[in-house]
């Protein structure tokens, strides 16, 4: 079995920061699979676009005088901010405690214990990875991942679709206090979307995540585990037989049985 | 009974104090209901060429709409609720960045016709736009070159999200390394790392269905 590169690796290499032996072993292995020299000639091309762009920008702020006619305006519009901004700021600003009440209150709409049903959900026609992304992105609402069930194949699209979703700040990543339990273990973290309405939550297993996925009503639509080189695979021991699946709030009540 | 003197840290000039303490202090004064206009405008004063050139030079060919980006980005700045200990340079610069490549994302800013590079096959030899920028080379075609080059890529990055976005302008226009956008944006080491990256494999797979990204020789 040939072991691919991940795409962090060809990232490290464009950029300089993988040692000699490790950069060589990677082209030595791009040079014999197509694949992966397309996908290093594309990050390349990308990388080095990128850096001619910025250094272009860069080179061409120099030089430029607002007029005096800007600077008065900056400056007034500065004034006018101040008499408005303190008042709206107590407005807008939530305290943490603020948000963990949310999120608490929120997490209880996820107090139904449910066995998992994951084998026998039939699977969407999109990848679960999308469907997340979408409801992230629209706030979330009961149904909406409905035909969400995961299967195994899309497990890396779950798991690049998490991280895309993380990186693009669509949802954020919670840490304490734990949100969730599965089978009595704490939950590391959990995915909020911008309504509160937790998406899914992390396990840290061996080293490894597990990445529990919840639809739009709350309920378990499947879990992955996720090793370090961010390959995905369905979690082996969870299964409708095994699992009670999940039940919310700091304490994680007794689980219990649908 | 001897008058209390002001504590040495107030008697330090606006002007010799950082551009971060000058921020602290206006947040602060603000939220005291008392704006410290003065600290304000230093930090204006000192800034303000660099930004108007960053917005211009995003902007291109429609710098007319400089002065109106050149003030939101600053009164973003005077609205900040709160203040981070981070490089008010790196911070101001991304905003007023951001702001221009959000305009040129807009329908009423286009690239003009004339910035966009030449494709294979179009009086390139055969190689791709990237290729035909020779490093270290100097001259007006070189540099009508790299203008396109540059043009094409902002108009991609435009369309990223913002956290993307943000990523990507520190690293390759403001030169940030990880450590640093990760503590700009503060967000984890390996989050800053991602966002850099997927802009990254974005722009690649968007440099690709454009026909721009192939870096092999025509034969």
């Amino acid at each position: 079995v040939t072991n691919h590169p991940v795409r962090d690796d060809w990232f490290d290499l464009v950029e300089g920061s993988l040692g000699a032996a490790d950069a060589e072993r990677l082209r030595a292995h791009a040079a014999g699979c197509d694949a992966c020299r397309a996908a290093l000639a594309r990050i390349e091309a990308a990388h080095r676009a990128s850096e001619v762009a910025g250094h272009a920008l860069a080179d061409a702020s120099a030089g430029a005088e607002p007029s005096p006619e800007l600077d008065a305006r900056v400056l007034a519009a500065a004034r006018a901010a101040k008499s408005s901004g303190p008042a709206e700021t107590r407005r807008r600003r939530r305290t943490p405690g603020a948000w963990f009440a949310t999120a608490a209150a929120l997490a209880a709409g996820l107090l139904a214990v449910v066995l998992w049903r994951g084998h026998g959900h039939r699977h969407g026609a999109g990848p679960f990875g999308g469907a997340l992304a979408i409801v992230a992105e629209r706030g979330g609402s009961a149904g909406e991942m409905r035909d969400a069930g995961p299967t195994a194949s899309e497990g890396a699209a779950v798991a690049a679709e998490l991280e895309r979703a993380v990186a693009d700040g669509r949802v954020r990543l919670q840490t304490a206090p734990p949100p969730a339990c599965v089978a009595g273990e704490q939950g590391r973290g959990a995915l909020v979307d911008r309504n509160g309405r937790i998406r899914a939550f992390f396990l840290a297993v061996d080293g490894t995540f597990e990445v529990h996925l919840y639809r739009g009503d709350g309920r378990p639509a499947g879990a992955f585990r996720i090793d370090q080189a961010g390959r995905a695979t369905r979690v082996p021991g969870l299964n409708p037989d095994t699992v009670r699946a999940a039940t919310a709030g700091p304490a994680c009540g007794p689980l219990r049985d649908r | 009974m001897t008058q209390a003197r002001p504590p040495v840290e107030a008697l330090v000039p606006l002007a010799n104090r950082s551009d971060e303490e000058l921020m602290a202090r206006w947040v602060e004064s603000r939220r005291a209901g008392r704006p410290d206009d003065a600290a304000f405008e230093t930090l204006y004063r000192r800034h303000r060429s660099a930004t108007y050139g960053r917005v211009s030079a995003v902007l291109g060919a429609h710098a007319a709409h400089a002065d109106d980006l050149v003030q939101e980005t600053w009164t973003e700045v005077a609205s900040a609720e709160a203040w981070t200990p981070r490089s008010f340079r790196a911070w101001v610069h991304t905003i007023a960045t951001r702001k221009a490549l959000d305009r040129i994302a807009r329908s009423d800013v286009r690239t003009a016709a004339s910035d966009e590079p030449r494709r294979d096959g179009e009086g390139g030899e055969g190689r791709t736009l990237l290729e035909r920028i020779p490093s270290g080379a100097a001259g007006p075609e070189h540099d009508a070159h790299t203008r396109g080059v540059a043009r094409i890529v902002l108009q991609i990055v435009a369309g990223f999200p913002d956290a993307q976005k943000d990523a990507w302008i520190l690293r390759f226009v403001e030169g940030a390394q990880f450590h640093e956008i990760a503590a700009q944006q503060q967000v984890p080491l390996g989050t800053a790392k991602t966002r850099v990256r997927l802009a990254v494999e974005a722009l690649g797979e968007a440099l690709e269905q454009r026909g721009l990204s192939t870096l092999r020789e025509a034969s």
